[in-house]
C-alpha cells in the first residue's frame, strides 16, 4: 500500500483500517502521524456534535407509547418479588455481568486516546496476559496497538486495544475480578461488551459491534 | 391473553425498552443535526420509536436494530420536510454547545461551524459514521446509495473539515467563548 491509498482509507474511516493499512502505519512515520491527527480530529468532532440531551428523554418516549405501565404496579411488584426470590441464583450472575459490561464500555469511552495511539508492543504481550488468566489463544487475534494498566471500579484491568482484521477491539483483562458473573452481552452508547468469566477473573471484549467482539471471543480457549 | 403470550409480550416490551434507552439520545442528536431544532428533534425521536414499536420484531439483533432505527429517523425527518418548510438557523445551537462541559469549547464551536459548512450530502454520512457508529454498508442502505459512494462522500467531508479547520486563523478559543 502506498501513502496515497493509506490516506484515502484514513479519510474514509480512521477506526477501520485493514491489515495492509495497519502495516503501512507501522512502517511510515508520516502516515502514522497523519492517522493520529485524523483520529484526534474525529474524537473532537464526536465531542462537538454530541449536544446535550434533556434528561429523561428515554422515559418520555416509553411513557408516550405506554410502555412504562403505570397501572397494576402492585402486580408487577409481586411478579418481581417472585422472580427475584425464585431465580436470584440464576439471574444475579447475568446482572453482574451486564454491570461489568457497562463499566467496561464507560471506561473505553473515557479513554478515546486508546484508539489514536498506535504503538508497537511485544508480539507475545496478549497471549502472555491471557495465559496469566489461564486462557489460551486458538487463532491470532491481531497486533496490540495500545496497552495500559487502568483502574476500574473495584480492581485494576489491563487495557489493550487490538487491531483485528475487523477493526480495533478493546480487551480489558481483569484477573483480580472475583465477581459472581455469567457470560453477558451488553449494549450501551453504541458499543457492545462481551464479558466472560475465566479461570482467573474476567475478560471484557468491547467493540463497535457484536460481530467484532464475537470474532475475538471465538479466538479464545477457556480452561 | 394466555400466560405464555403475556410472557412473550413482556419480553418484547423489555427488549424494546433496552433499545430505547440505548439509542434515544444519539438518535435525538442525529435528528437535531438534520433539523437544528431541539423540540422538532424530540418529536421526531418520538415518531421514530412509535414506528419502530409498531413494526418491532424480537429477532432483530442489536446491530440491525440500530441501523434500522437510524433509517426510520431519517425517513421521519424527510417526511416532516415534505409536510412543511423548516427554517434553519445555523447558529441557533451555539448556546447548546457552550453549555456542554467540553475541554475546549472554542474548538467545539469551530468544529461545529466547519461541520455546518459541509454540503449535506457529505455531512450526513459522516454524522452517521462518527455519531451513529454505523458501517459504510449500513450508511449506504440508509441513504439509498452504494458503499463506494458513501466512502467517497465521507472522505471528502473529512478532507474538507480538515482544510477548513487547519486553514482557519488560530484564535484564543476559550477566552472568546466565555464572557
Amino acid at each position: 500500500m502506498n501513502c496515497l491509498d493509506f490516506r484515502r482509507g484514513v479519510f474514509a474511516n480512521p477506526l477501520q483500517l485493514d491489515a495492509a493499512a495497519r502495516e503501512h502505519a507501522l512502517a511510515c512515520a508520516a502516515c502514522a502521524e497523519f492517522l493520529e491527527r485524523q483520529r484526534e480530529l474525529d474524537t473532537k468532532l464526536y465531542d462537538a456534535i454530541r449536544i446535550p440531551v434533556t434528561d429523561g428523554l428515554a422515559d418520555r418516549i416509553l411513557v408516550a407509547h405506554n410502555l412504562r405501565r403505570r397501572g397494576r404496579q402492585w402486580l408487577w411488584a409481586l411478579a418481581a418479588t417472585v422472580v427475584l426470590g425464585a431465580g436470584i441464583a440464576g439471574l444475579a450472575p447475568t446482572l453482574y455481568g451486564h454491570a461489568l459490561g457497562r463499566e467496561a464500555i464507560a471506561h473505553v469511552q473515557e479513554e478515546p486516546q486508546s484508539f489514536s495511539i498506535v504503538a508497537r508492543h511485544a508480539s507475545d504481550l496478549l497471549p502472555a496476559a491471557l495465559a496469566a488468566q489461564r486462557v489460551k489463544v486458538a487463532a491470532a487475534i491481531g497486533e496490540v496497538t495500545y496497552a495500559q494498566i487502568c483502574p476500574m471500579k473495584d480492581f485494576k484491568a489491563r487495557h489493550l486495544v487490538v487491531a483485528t482484521e475487523h477493526g480495533p477491539v478493546t480487551m480489558l483483562l481483569m484477573p483480580e475480578d472475583h465477581g459472581w458473573r455469567r457470560r453477558s452481552v451488553t449494549a450501551a452508547h453504541g458499543m457492545i461488551a462481551i464479558t466472560i468469566p475465566v479461570a482467573k477473573g474476567s475478560i471484557a471484549i468491547v467493540a463497535a459491534n457484536e460481530a467484532q467482539a464475537l470474532a475475538v471471543e471465538r479466538s479464545l480457549v477457556l480452561s | 391473553m394466555s400466560p405464555l403470550q403475556s410472557i412473550l409480550s413482556s419480553s418484547r416490551t423489555m427488549r424494546f425498552e433496552q433499545v430505547v434507552r440505548a439509542y434515544a439520545n444519539d438518535l435525538f442528536r442525529y435528528l437535531y443535526w438534520l433539523c437544528r431544532d431541539r423540540a422538532l428533534a424530540e418529536d421526531l425521536v418520538q415518531e421514530t420509536f412509535a414506528r419502530a414499536w409498531a413494526a418491532w420484531e424480537d429477532q432483530r439483533d442489536e446491530r440491525a436494530a440500530k441501523a434500522w432505527l437510524y433509517t426510520i429517523a431519517r425517513n421521519e425527518h424527510a417526511r416532516t420536510y415534505e409536510k412543511k418548510r423548516v427554517d434553519i438557523d445555523p447558529d441557533a445551537d451555539l448556546d447548546a454547545i457552550l453549555a456542554r462541559d467540553t475541554p475546549d469549547p472554542g474548538l467545539a464551536i469551530d468544529l461545529r461551524k466547519a461541520f455546518g459548512q459541509l454540503p449535506e450530502a457529505f455531512r450526513e454520512p459522516l454524522l452517521l459514521q462518527v455519531l451513529g457508529g454505523l458501517a459504510s454498508s449500513e450508511i449506504a442502505a440508509a441513504l439509498g446509495t452504494t458503499e463506494e459512494a458513501v466512502n467517497m462522500r465521507i472522505s471528502r467531508a473529512r478532507k474538507a473539515l480538515r482544510n477548513l479547520l487547519e486553514g482557519a486563523p488560530a484564535r484564543e478559543r476559550t477566552r472568546e467563548t466565555r464572557p
